[in-house]
This record gives C-alpha cells, structure tokens and sequence, in this order.
C-alpha cells in the first residue's frame, strides 16, 4: 500500500509474519528482514468486495447479516456481524452454529476470527482481543443480561488495543497509561469524550450496550433477469423477437438506469411443457445497451440457431455487466447511424455472429522496427478492446509510425527465405546466383532495419526493394548479424 | 569520519591523458573524403547520448575525421573533456591536434524548431554560453527554456544549423506540411544570413531518395543550403541497446514500448567515412551524380570555427595589489602579536609574501581574506585548510588559526615555484550559517560573475539496476529486490548464487540483459548537481566562460562544469565548506563567556594543557571532532598523543587510506619503540622523518614519488590525480612501473619499492593531505579543550548544533552527567527552545553551569508554540498547566507532546495527570454537546513508573535522565546468561561472553569486507561488538532491524581495546516495546 512517498505493508501471509514483517512496516523494511519477500499492491476495493461475497454467502445463517467497517475504517478492521439470536437453534445452537459458519468461511478461503456476544461492538471487540492475543478460537460473551458482573468482567479485563481506535486515540491511552478497558472505564465519560473523541465515547457506550448500534442489513444484488411467456407457443422467429425485443428494452433501460452496459447475457427459449430450454449466449464485441444493436444480433444468432421445438416462455438473464463511463447522448436520434466506429463495430459483430469470433481478424499495428513484429493479427473484437482500456504503451505508440504506406509488402514470407545474392562493391544486390541467375534492379535502398535486443530476438538489416527482369519487386535484406541475404516479401 | 566519495569509474579524461596512447588511424580507404561531424551529443545529454566525450573524440579522431563538433542538448557540460581528449590526438607534443573539435549546442525553441549552433571565436563562445545560461535560468533544473528573440539577441558570431521538422520529410507528409515546416525556418536564414544552413541527416532510412529530395525543396523554399550531419549519438554502434535504455528512462516507458521514439535504423553512431561516401556519393540516395557536396560543406562549417577551449583565460575577482596584501599582512601580524612579531614570523612572511608576488597570486589571498572577513564581521566562525592555508601570512589575515609560531609545522607544504598548481585553500564556515557567505558571494560579485562549482553524478550500481531493471520491464518489486542484492556502491556485481537468493533465475534472459546494461550504464553521468561548496568567482562575465544553471536549491547557481573541468582550464575555486563543530564551538564560545565573562577564539585557546592531553590519552574524547569516533577513539590509548603534531597524525591516521595500505600497526610499534625506524636514503628520511620513516599524508606520498622515483611535481601531480583511477587497469600497470623502475634505478630495494608502491594505492582511495589534518587537528585540540575545562558549556553546544558528529544526544548528555555536569530535564518554568546553561552554584568562586535541556529536544513541538510560551512566561509565571496551554494558545498538539515528554515538571502531580489537564488545549466549546462539557474533577490517575518514563523519554526527546531502559530488563537479561557491557573492560582474551544494550550505532566500512561493526549500551557502559559476514546472514533480522541485541560470542583484546566477535545474536527488541506495559501486568 502506498503512503506518501513510502509503501506500507497492509497485510501479509503467515511465513511471512514468522519471518518478522508486519503490517505498517515500510516495504523497504520488510524486504531487508525477509529476502524472498513478494510483494503485491494492496487493493482495498477487491478486499472489500471479498467481503461482500462472503456476507452474501453467510446469509444461509441468518438474513441480518450486517457489514460493520470498524470504527476507524482503517484498512483491516472491517468485520461482518451476524444477528444469531434467532436463528441458532436451527443449527443446533450457538456452538455449533459458529463451528459451522468457521468452517463454511474456510471453505470460501477466508480465516474467520469470531465472538459471540450481546452487541455486535462487544463481539468485535472480543473477537480482535483473540486476534491480538494469537488466539483462534471463539469466544462467547456471558449474557449481560444474565450475568452482568461476569460480562463486565470479561471486558474490564481485555487490553484497549481490542478496540482498534483511531490513532489520536490510541495516543491518549498511552499517555494516561491505560492498560486495559477497567481503567479507560474508570475514566469520567465527559473527561474523556473531550480528550479523545465522541465517536470514541459513544463505541464504548455501544459496548457496554448503551446506546443503540446502528447497524445496515446488506442488500443481495439483485441479478438483472425477467421472463416472458408467451400467449401461445411459438416456433417461427418472428413472433419470438417480438417477445425478446421486450425483454431487451426492458433490461436495456435498467442497464441505462445502473450506468451499466451490457457485456455478456442469456437468452432460454423454454419450450412446452418446460422441457430442457434451448440457450443463447449474447455477448457483442463491445459492451452495450443499445436494443436495437443486440436485437440485430440476436436476429442473426436465431436464424442459425435451431428450435426444438415451440417455445412457450422465453426468459434474459443478463450474466456479465460492465460500469460505463458517462456518455453524451445524441440530440438528435438519426446521427447514431453517422458515427462510423458504431457501424464497423456493428459491421464486426454481425460478421462474428456469422462467422464465430476467433475468425474475423484485425491486424493490430504495433510500434516494432522489425517488419515481422510490426503488427499482430488478433479477433476483431478483442482488437478494439485496447481502444477501451487504452493500457498498453504499445498500442498508444502505435498512431503515428512513420514506415510509409507501400515502403513494405503487404505480406511477409515467414520466415525469410535464404538466397543466393551476389553485390556489388557500394553492398548492393545485382544479381542472384542461385538456379535463376537474374540480374537486380535496385529500385530502393539500404534500408537499415535494428532492433529487438529486448525480447532476444535482435536484428541488424539492410533491405532493399529490387526489380527483376520480368518485372516481379522483392524485399531483400542482408543479414548484418549473421550475414546471407534473404527474401521477405514480395512487392504486387 | 565522512566517507570520501569513492571515484567514478570513467575518470575524467585530464587526470589519465598522458598515460594514452592516441591509437592508429586505420589506413586511409577514402583519400578523397574529408568530413566533419556537426551533430553529435555525448552522455552529458543526459538520458540520450550514449558515450562518454572523450570516446566520441578519439573514435573521430580514428575515422580520421577532420573536426568533431560536440553539441549537447543546451549544455556545455561535456566539452572540456572532450577538449582534453582532442589534445590527446596530437601526434607528438606540442603538435596541433589530429581532430579538431568545435564547440556547439543543440537548442531547441518553445516554437518547437531545434538549431544547432556553433562557437567561431572567443567573443562568439561566451555569447552562446551566455544564452545557455539565459534559457537554464529562466527554467526549473534541468530544463531550458529559449525562443527566437533570446536566440537573436545572442546570435553574433554564431553559426548556425537548422533540423528539417521531421513531420514534412515522412513520406506520408503532403505539400502543406513542406510549406509549414520552411515557414518555421526561413527565420533563420533570415537571422543568420549566410552562417546557417540545414542539416542534411541521412541514415539509411525507409526511402532515402524521397528524404532527399524533400530537403532540397526545404533548402530552396528557405535558401538555406544544404550540409551532412550525423545525428550522432554514440561512438560504437554496439552501444544500441544502451541507448534505447537511455532513451527508456528518459521516457519513464520500457524499452519495448519506446516505439517511434527511437528511429527503425536503430543507433546513429560516428561512420566510417567509406560509409559516407555510400551514402552520398554516386549511387547513393542523391543518385547516380551522388551529392559529395554536401560532405564537403561540412568542412565550411567547421574552417569557421577557429575557437579553441584553452583560449580561455581566468581573472582573478580582486585586483592583485601587492601593497594592500602587504599592509593588510601586517595589520594582521600587530594584531596576533601586540608585543612584537617574533622574528622566525618576519623571515616567514619576507619568505612568503615574496612568493607570492613572484607567482602573482595576491589576488587569490585577497579575495579568501575578503571571504572570511565577512563572515567574521557577521560573527560566523570559519577556519581555512589546505596547502596553502597553513601558512604565516594566512595566519596573519585571519584565514586559519593555526599558528605558525606555537606550531612548527607544514612550511615546506607552502607554495612552490616549480609546481604549478594553483594554491589551495578550503574554508570551513559554521554549518547552520554557510549560507550567508554563499549569498554574500552572490551579492558581491553578482549570478553573472560567480557561482557554484558543478558535480556530475553519475548511475552507480543501485542507481542503475533500478533504471535499467524499470526501463526492461522488471516489475517495480523485481527492481527492488535485485538492487537490495548488490553487494557494495562500485560494482555492479552479482555471484549466481546471489541472484538465486533473491529469486531470481540467473539464466533467465531478461536478468542477464539487466545486468549486462546496468554494468555498462556504471559510471555514466545521470545528471548535474553541486559541488559541496565549491564556489568560482571571477572579475569579468563567469557565464561567458561556462553556462550557469539553477540548482535545486533556491537561490543557488551551479556551472555547467564539475572540479575537474575547471582543473583542467585552471580556474580557480575556492570550497566553502559547512561544518558543524565550527556551529558548537561558536556556541560553546559564546556560552563561556556569558557564564565565566572569558572571551575564546581559536587563536587563544591555551596550545598546552596537562589536563586535556591526560583526558585525550584515556580517550575520553566523545563529542569531540574528528577523534571521537570508535575507530579513533579505539586509537587513542595506543598512540597516546602529547603534542599538536600528534593529534595531526591521529586525525590522519585513522583513516581508510592508511589502513589499506599498512600504516597503522608500523607508526605505532615504532611510536612506541618497539621496531627500529630505518630510512633507505637521506633523501626518504627528509620526506618521513616525523612520521617515524612511515608515509601518513598524501603530500608525503607526492613527494616520495618525486625524490624516490624521480617523478617531476608535474608528474606527481598527475599520479594524485590518477589515484582515483587505480581501478583502470592499464593505468596502474603504466604507474607502477614507472615509480618501480624509478626507484630502483635509484637504488631502493624492489621490496622497499613494491611496499611503497601498496601504500600509495591505499592513499590513491582516501588520503588525506597534512595540510588539511593540521587545520582539523586545531579544531580538534579546541573542542577537547573545551571538554576538559568547560563540558556543560561544549554538551549544550553541541545540542544546539544537532544533528551533527558522531553522537546522539543521549550519549552526549549521558557522558557529560559522568562528568559530573547536572543536567535538568525540560521543563515549561525553565527551558528555552535550545539549551542553555543555569548558574546558581560556585565551586571555590567559578561558577558551575548545570546543563537545562531545551524545549526543542521534544520531536514535533512547534516552534512557534514554543515562541508564544516563552513570551507568556516572560510576562507573568505560570501556575498550573491549564494556564501554560491558555495564555500561549498551545495547539492541542504541542499541549500534549509538552505533556508527554513531561514539560509541565512541577505545574502537575506528574506526567499523566498534566497530560489530563493539557489534553483538551485549543479545544472550542462545543456547541450542541453540552453534555460532554469538561466539568468533571480530574480522576486520580496513577503515577507513571520509572520504565515507563523511560520509554515515553526516549520516545519523545531521544534521550533520559532518569535510569538506562536496561536496568529494568537486568533480571531478564540475566536469565537469559547475559552480563553487564562492563565485565567486557576486564575479560580475557578468548573468553566468551555475553553481553545486552541498546544498538548506538551500526556501521559497515568499506575497508572491512563486509565485516559490521556495532556499539551496544546498557547501563553500565558499552561494548564494541563485530559480526562477521556468516553471522550477519544467520541472525540477520536481529543484525538488521533490532534495537536491544543480546550478544554471545568471543572476547577479542588488543591492549585496552576489546571487542565482541559476535556468535549469536538474539533480538530483544520486545522488551523494550514491554517495559511499559508489561510493569502494570504484574501489579
């Protein structure tokens, strides 16, 4: 994690920690105790996704399952608090309701530290007082309401750090040499709220469950998905698109709603009597929610796509879904149809749909001096992707590379084929030696071609384009390397 | 000890020039063919030019080119190199060079046009240096900044070449971009006239013909006619691939993705001529008639050129007026000796001042007089070094203090008619005030007239496996991790087995590649910067003689050219150096006399004094300069210094020069009588007689090469020089066999001559000249002086001036209360912001200053806090803490620390309790929370016990007064088998201990192979510990990262210094992060 100009550690793995690193040391620091150390950037944003999808998977244990980012937001003290008072006994009680949930959250690939107590702060609480004492095993509270001297106790007892306070907190304990909860407790409330933080008053209050916590359910994500039965069944194509164009308007105004495209869905034509549906996967070659484009496309994938049989429902569930940046839109409707990119876009994807994917190629240039390696042919859709993500260096350097238009083959001969080239005394070819024996033309040249050290594959070239008597222009090129001349093309 | 920089390994070409055989021109294949080369930028284009100067020269030079023109992007920094390179090529000396080289910039305009321009003559030279310096200056560092109004104002005498705009010669470009790109240039024919052309810059492009033929469109539609350049950009075609790097790192982009950034033809270096003619002759891209003209022309350009970089002539900034200097020197001489100068001092300064007159260097003298009468007019305390700093009429102007009658030293080392080197005087000035004197310089001569010296750095092993690791596309972590694997700062150097440690598959491709480059990108300049303090004043226009640029630092101007460069031009610098013991003893002077009313200056403090030798002898030297340090201070009993001349050694000694080359244990069994001093000659014996037949100082080691080897001064000059070099191996090999030969042949023994030989490699790393050592050594008896006689005034001093010196103010507090200083802890009632020292007692009528710690020693207080709290107690005492914080408007911050660190002392039962009370400070009334309002009597906290304060004292001000944390953990250490650091003063030889304290200090020398030297302190004093290599790896995060170490190994004893060979190591840094805590727990 970044931090100024200093990169922090934010977590680390077990052999690590045995090894000495440990969170908010300077990388520099953790490397000089740890040799081997691998680091990797710290992603706040996909921790906190884990946890959503943990939470989502803990909700087989009860539906109040509450994401609680700590007090501090400080990077790992976020935790998920689960209202069990209910639901326990339907899992055989407390014990082995958190046995149960410790080892559906190992299955997820997460360690779980947990505490059962009155108050989701007191179960925080008690769980990071196991966490910092290295112990894993869960804790239960004693019911305040039962015992209140044995759950006073057990909290009095644990060390402040439980509490994961903010730093300026954490300075004012070490000033007041507070040990633990008993003495912080002991400390008029009024005195301390001035000296610490309300923010940090108020947790203790929560604690102790005096104030209300306020806690947020989370919401499941809903999946965009809708089905349409149709009046009768139906085989022919034309009455299905009336039903999918529905569909697709629908869900294309609930992508627009989100700001979300679509990149990925499925179509099921269900036929009667529900029997096994026939799927569709309609994926364009750019993420969209424009109807009229996935109709088209879905139109084409019909025609080719044989019916079982009547279909009798017809349901969309889009799968993949991508954030849009924001987009003006036409003021106009009609001047969509001049946007060029819009149409080879389109013109792609019809093409695709038709041919398969992998089959409609793009060649992509790239900013190589070697000719061989100054362009590479890839999907036409996955071609236009860089265009989106705009990463690679190379495809940004690419716009502007100065080998004129005409100055090389359209295609090369891969590898070089070796001949026979006999020069004159300036180094140019004149003649070739081999079974034909012409003379050459140099019509243009040295070129020298140098480059690709990098990658290990370095050349030294000089290519010259030359004529034959019957008028056929060849690519040339004298290995300054390895010497021999070899042909990389011809010119049409 | 300041570590010496260690020596490029590309050294400048003036310190290895006549050990260089220029080598053979090749047979003349083009008899014909003359050329001169008009575009070529050297490495001091940083992140572009991919060859050093001089290498560009002496490849010209053997293509047999007819001139070389160096012309770096808007710079003037590599041309002296090139120029001591191109006097190289003479055939014979006193012969004009083979290759003629011209002196030119690449500059490009805001407008986005790039010209090159050329230097005719001296006039013109200073004209184009003086528009570099104009666009440096008007740009942040390292940038430039010029246009066309500049350019014209400059143009006098300039030539001047303009580079077609690549986007109207692409094939692809149409009519409209010819038409705009001859728009853009025909200014400059218009500017120029006839002294501008266009370059004509083929180099086997995709379609040179086209090319061609569209510059002579541009060369028509601009009347500007057409000339060959190079576009050079290395000497050797090989170094393709360490360009491309250059150009990766100057694009922040890996090498893969530099794309059109670097031209499909890959490198342009300097072409064989035969290559030339290819190109432009007959056949070539100007057809079959070819275009040799445009070779020819080159030459044109260059017969314009008739300057010539030794055309350069230095002006001293004060007129050289013998009579003032004479009269200031005896102004100065009645001034140091009211009763009479002694005549020894007239013969000396008759002596001297004669030479001076003779070698007309009185203007030198006055402007470093000047120098440092300013700074003494300001009250900043200064003292001069080097050759010729030590001497009487210095003495006499006040420039060093060194007196030449109490010490009879050094006379010899003074200015010498058959050297010709100008004399050299360092002046070291209080390290918090330098800054004055550097913008008074400014202020007198003028940014035009003065500025600081340049400093090349250059990639060194670190530096350049970060920038070729990131420009191959190593992952920022891979980067990292190979430079945490380089073994030492020189040499870019990794065993395979290394590599595998670090996770890396030393066959992988990639890594080799890395390596490879990093080796070879070793030693090139990366970028300028300033030289310590290297200031060149001159009477007429400094940026007529080289460009000058901005520094980071604001307000500071650098030349374009390092110590070397001007060297090599002999124009003269003179250092201002910033010292920190000048800062202490400044202040410890000024203490004195407000406590005792005794006025100190350099020159007073008694020569002699029983008290002070005797303290010096037991080594009883912390906080003092230069002999302070564990390696002197380990020195010191064996060498036992009585006289001044003997803390000259001591300062010189203990240093990597003479420990490398075997000087210590002879000087010392000899001091002590225990081997026979022997001189081979009477000769040697006049060189080495008072240092007991064994070479200290690097003027010893100069002149035994001149009367033992038959060196002339000039050579011996050069072999200093050339030390730095040693690593070049045929420049050792030509060295030795020299001063062997010579010494032999003079009949010296060939061991006496090999031994001599070792010792003068060892100088060639790190000596250290007498000169320098004696104006050291005086500031070095002054503090321990000081010490001995008034140690609360030189602690406090000393805190005053941190961070300086070897000690921090733990250690410096802790030896001054075992010398029975009473020091007071802060506190709100008493301290200022510094120390200060508090009489309220007297001893038998002196009066003994106890030592009040200041406010400043609490990290992160505010200044300004600490202001407003002062002028509150001024007014009115203050009675409790809720008060300090009210009446000087703490900040709840400083409130807080000032609590912590246990400032409010008597206003609060105890620390906790003024924490409660200071805590809310610059607190508002909140506004709707009533509730919280702080109406609450003060809980009873508990008192805060002794470890605790410890550990929040070394938190917050680095030091404690109360007991050392190790007394706490004594019980623990002791269960864990170790003893108190003391028993180690009593231990065996080969006894094994184990002892535990806190890490002083951790430091790895380079003369040491590897070996780490640590210093551990408990409570009753401190161990010297080392650890070898084996055991740094075994313990290695305890060695690396631990604060308290328990150390087990082997008692080493040489006399009365003993170390630990360390064994095992254990961290117990834990503890120590417990103490607080943990004492609470078991309550």
């Amino acid at each position: 994690m970044r931090d100024g100009a200093r990169e922090r550690i934010v977590a680390a793995t077990a052999t690590a920690l045995a090894a000495g690193v440990r969170a908010g040391q300077a990388v520099a620091a953790a490397r000089a105790l740890c040799a081997g150390l691998q680091v990797a950037r710290a992603d706040p944003a996909a921790d906190a996704r884990a946890l959503a999808r943990l939470a989502v998977a803990l909700l087989r244990f009860t539906p109040d399952v509450c994401l609680d980012g700590g007090p501090t937001d400080a990077p790992g003290t976020a935790a998920l608090a689960l209202e069990v008072g209910r639901t326990a006994f339907h899992f055989g009680g407390e014990q082995a309701l958190v046995a149960t949930v410790i080892a559906a959250c190992q299955r997820a690939g997460h360690h779980a530290q947990i505490a059962v107590a009155d108050t989701s702060e007191a179960a925080r609480t008690l769980a990071r007082a196991s966490e910092l004492a290295g112990d894993p095993a869960p804790r239960h509270a004693p019911n305040a309401t039962l015992e209140p001297a044995a759950a006073r106790e057990l909290f009095a007892a644990l060390p402040w750090q439980a509490l994961a306070p903010a730093p300026a907190v954490e300075g004012a304990c070490r000033a007041l040499g507070v040990g633990t909860l008993r003495e912080l407790l002991a400390l008029p409330r009024a005195g301390l709220a001035t000296r610490t933080s309300i923010a940090f008053v108020q947790q203790l209050q929560r604690l102790l469950g005096e104030l209300e916590e306020p806690l947020v359910r989370i919401v499941v994500p809903e999946r965009l998905e809708e089905e349409i039965e149709l009046p009768a069944a139906v085989q022919e194509c034309a009455p299905l698109l009336v039903a999918c164009e529905r569909l697709l308007q629908s869900a294309c105004l609930e992508l627009e709603r989100r700001n979300e495209a679509w990149a990925g869905a499925t179509f099921s034509f269900v036929p009667v009597r529900r029997g096994p549906s026939t799927l569709l996967e309609l994926a364009p070659a750019t993420p969209t929610r424009d109807p009229e484009l996935l109709l088209l496309l879905l139109s084409h994938r019909l025609e080719r796509q044989p019916l079982p049989g009547p279909i009798e429902a017809v349901r969309l569930a889009v799968t993949q879904r991508v954030e849009c940046a924001a987009e003006q839109g036409p003021l106009f409707a009609q001047q969509r149809d001049r946007d060029g990119e819009r149409a080879a876009t389109a013109l792609a994807d019809r093409l695709a749909v038709r041919l398969g994917r992998e089959r409609v190629q793009g060649a992509q240039l790239l900013a190589d001096p070697r000719p061989e390696r100054a362009f590479r042919w890839q999907a036409l859709c996955e071609a236009a992707a860089p265009r989106v993500a705009a990463a690679d260096g190379r495809a940004r350097a690419n716009a502007a590379w100065a080998v004129p238009l005409g100055a090389r083959p359209f295609t090369l001969i891969e590898p070089p084929q070796p001949c026979a080239i006999e020069c004159d005394e300036r180094g140019a070819p004149c003649a070739e030696t081999g079974a034909r024996g012409e003379r050459l033309r140099v019509v243009r040249g040295p070129e020298r071609v140098a480059g690709g050290w990098w990658d290990g594959r370095d050349v030294e070239r000089d290519y010259f384009e030359v004529e034959a008597p019957d008028g056929q222009r060849r690519w040339l090129f004298r290995d300054r390397v390895g010497g021999g001349w070899f042909c990389h093309g011809s010119f049409c | 000890m300041p570590e010496l920089p260690r020596k490029k390994r590309h050294p400048h070409p003036a310190t290895v020039a006549p050990s260089r055989q220029a080598p053979l021109a090749p047979p003349l294949s083009e008899p014909f063919l003359r050329y001169a080369e008009l575009h070529c930028v050297s490495n001091f284009t940083f992140q572009r030019g991919a060859s050093h100067p001089d290498e560009l020269v002496e490849r010209a030079a053997a293509l047999n080119y007819h001139a070389l023109a160096l012309t770096d992007e808007c710079s003037l920094a590599g041309v002296v190199r090139a120029h001591v390179a191109a006097q190289a090529t003479a055939p014979a000396a006193g012969q004009p060079p083979r290759l003629k080289l011209l002196i030119g910039s690449e500059v490009a305009l805001i407008d986005g046009a790039t010209v090159l321009l050329y230097a005719t003559d001296r006039a013109a030279y200073g004209r184009l240096a003086r528009l570099i310096t104009a666009g440096r200056r008007a740009a942040p560092k390292g940038e430039a900044r010029l246009d066309r109004a500049l350019l014209a104002d400059h143009a006098e005498g300039l030539l001047a070449i303009g580079l077609p705009d690549e986007a109207a010669l692409a094939p692809r470009a149409g009519a409209a971009e010819l038409a705009h790109a001859a728009l853009r240039l025909r200014w400059l024919q218009e500017l120029f006239g006839e002294r501008a052309w266009l370059a004509a810059n083929l180099a086997d492009g995709p379609d040179d013909r086209a090319r061609l033929a569209r510059l002579d469109h541009l060369s028509a539609a601009t009347r500007l006619p057409l000339v060959a350049t190079g576009a050079v950009e290395t000497h050797d075609p090989a170094r393709r691939a360490l360009r491309d790097t250059l150009l990766a790192i100057r694009h922040g982009c890996t090498v893969a993705e530099l794309g059109e950034r670097v031209p499909t033809e890959g490198v342009r270096p300097l072409r064989p001529l035969a290559e030339l003619r290819r190109l432009y002759g007959p056949g070539g891209a100007g057809g079959s008639r070819g275009r040799l003209e445009l070779l020819e022309r080159t030459l044109d350009v260059a017969e314009h050129c008739t300057f010539r970089l030794d055309e350069l002539r230095y002006t001293y900034p004060d007129e050289g007026d013998h009579a003032r200097l004479t009269e200031l020197t005896l102004a100065g001489a009645r001034a140091r000796w009211p009763g009479g100068i002694p005549d020894k001092v007239q013969k000396l300064l008759v002596h001297e001042l004669r030479l001076i007159a003779e070698l007309r260097y009185e203007s030198y003298f006055l402007t470093v007089h000047e120098l440092v009468s300013f700074a003494r007019g300001r009250g900043i305390l200064c003292q001069g070094r080097g050759s010729a700093a030590n001497s009487a009429v210095c003495y006499c102007l006040g420039v060093t203090s060194v007196d030449p009658d109490r010490f009879d030293v050094l006379f010899e080392r003074f200015l010498s008619k058959d050297r010709n080197e100008p004399p050299d005087i360092d002046i070291d000035f209080e390290h918090e005030r330098r800054e004055e004197v550097l913008q008074h310089l400014w202020e007198r001569h003028g940014r035009e007239s003065c500025a600081m010296t340049g400093t090349v750095i250059t990639w060194r092993g670190r530096s350049a496996v970060r920038d070729v690791g990131k420009a191959l596309g190593l992952s920022l972590d891979q980067v990292e991790r190979l430079a945490g694997v380089l073994h030492g700062w020189d040499e870019a150097d990794w065993p395979d087995a290394t590599l595998r440690e670090a996770g890396f598959d030393p066959h992988d491709a990639t890594l080799r590649r890395v390596v490879a480059l990093a080796r070879e990108l070793h030693g090139f300049p990366r970028h300028l910067s300033q030289h310590v303090g290297g200031m060149v004043m001159t009477r007429g226009r400094l940026d007529e003689l080289c460009p000058i640029e901005n520094a980071a630092m604001e307000g500071r101007t650098v030349l374009q050219w390092d110590k070397d460069d001007l060297d090599a031009l002999k124009i003269l610098k003179v250092d201002c150096l910033a010292l920190g013991m000048l800062s202490a003893i400044r202040r410890c002077f000024e203490l004195v006399r407000a406590v005792h009313g005794v006025e100190l200056t350099l020159a007073n403090v008694p020569a002699d004094d029983a008290a002070t030798w005797a303290m010096v002898q037991r080594a009883d030297t912390i906080g003092t300069f230069q002999i302070e340090s564990r390696a002197q201070m380990a020195m010191l009993p064996r060498l036992k210094p009585r006289c001044f001349y003997d803390l000259v050694i001591q300062v010189a000694i203990v240093r990597p020069g003479p420990i490398q080359g075997g000087m210590v244990h002879p000087y010392l069994r000899r001091r002590a009588g225990e081997e026979r001093v022997d001189y081979p000659s009477e000769a040697v014996k006049a060189v080495l007689e008072k240092t007991l037949g064994v070479p200290i100082f690097q003027e010893q080691a100069m002149k035994l090469a001149v009367v033992a080897a038959g060196f002339t001064p000039g050579e011996a000059d050069l072999l200093r020089r050339a030390m730095g070099a040693w690593r070049r191996p045929g420049l050792i090999a030509s060295f030795e066999k020299k001063l062997v030969d010579g010494m032999l042949a003079r009949g010296y023994s060939d061991e006496f001559a090999r031994r001599l030989f070792e010792q003068l490699k060892g100088f060639g790393e790190y000596g250290f000249p007498e000169s320098h050592a004696a104006s050291f050594a005086l500031l070095t008896w002054v503090s321990c002086w000081l010490k001995c006689h008034h140690p609360a005034a030189l602690t406090c001093a000393l805190l005053n001036s941190q961070p300086m010196g070897f000690y921090a103010p733990a250690q410096l507090v802790r030896d001054a209360r075992a010398h029975g200083v009473e020091v007071r802890a802060v506190d709100v009632a008493a301290s200022a912001w510094e120390s200060t020292l508090e009489v309220d007692g007297r001893a038998g009528g002196v009066a003994v200053p106890a030592l009040r710690l200041g406010l400043q020693l609490i990290k992160g207080v505010s200044p300004a806090s600490v202001a407003r709290l002062l002028a509150a107690r001024a007014q009115q005492p203050f009675v409790d803490v809720e008060e300090v914080t009210r009446r000087a408007q703490l900040p709840r911050r400083d409130a807080r620390l000032l609590a912590e660190a246990g400032a409010f002392g008597a206003l609060a039962a105890h620390r906790r309790a003024a924490w409660w009370q200071a805590a809310p400070a610059g607190e508002a009334a909140p506004l709707f929370e009533k509730a919280v309002v702080d109406t609450v009597a003060a809980p009873s906290l508990p008192p805060p016990r002794e470890e605790e304060l410890v550990v929040a004292d070394y938190a917050l001000t680095g030091l404690t007064l109360h007991s050392h944390p190790l007394r706490f953990l004594r019980s623990r250490v002791a269960q864990l088998g170790g003893a108190p650091c003391s028993v180690l003063a009593r231990a065996l030889q080969g006894a094994r201990t184990a002892v535990a304290g806190l890490v002083l200090h951790r430091q790895k020398p380079g003369t040491a192979s590897g070996v780490l030297f640590m210093t551990l302190e408990d409570e009753s004093g401190v161990a010297n510990v080392i650890v070898r290599e084996r055991e740094q790896q075994r313990h290695r995060l305890a060695v690396i990262s631990g604060r308290l170490l328990l150390v087990r190994g082997k008692v080493e004893r040489v006399g009365d210094v003993v170390h630990l060979l360390a064994e095992r190591v254990a961290d117990l840094s834990e503890q120590v992060r417990r103490l607080a805590t943990r004492s609470r727990d078991f309550r």
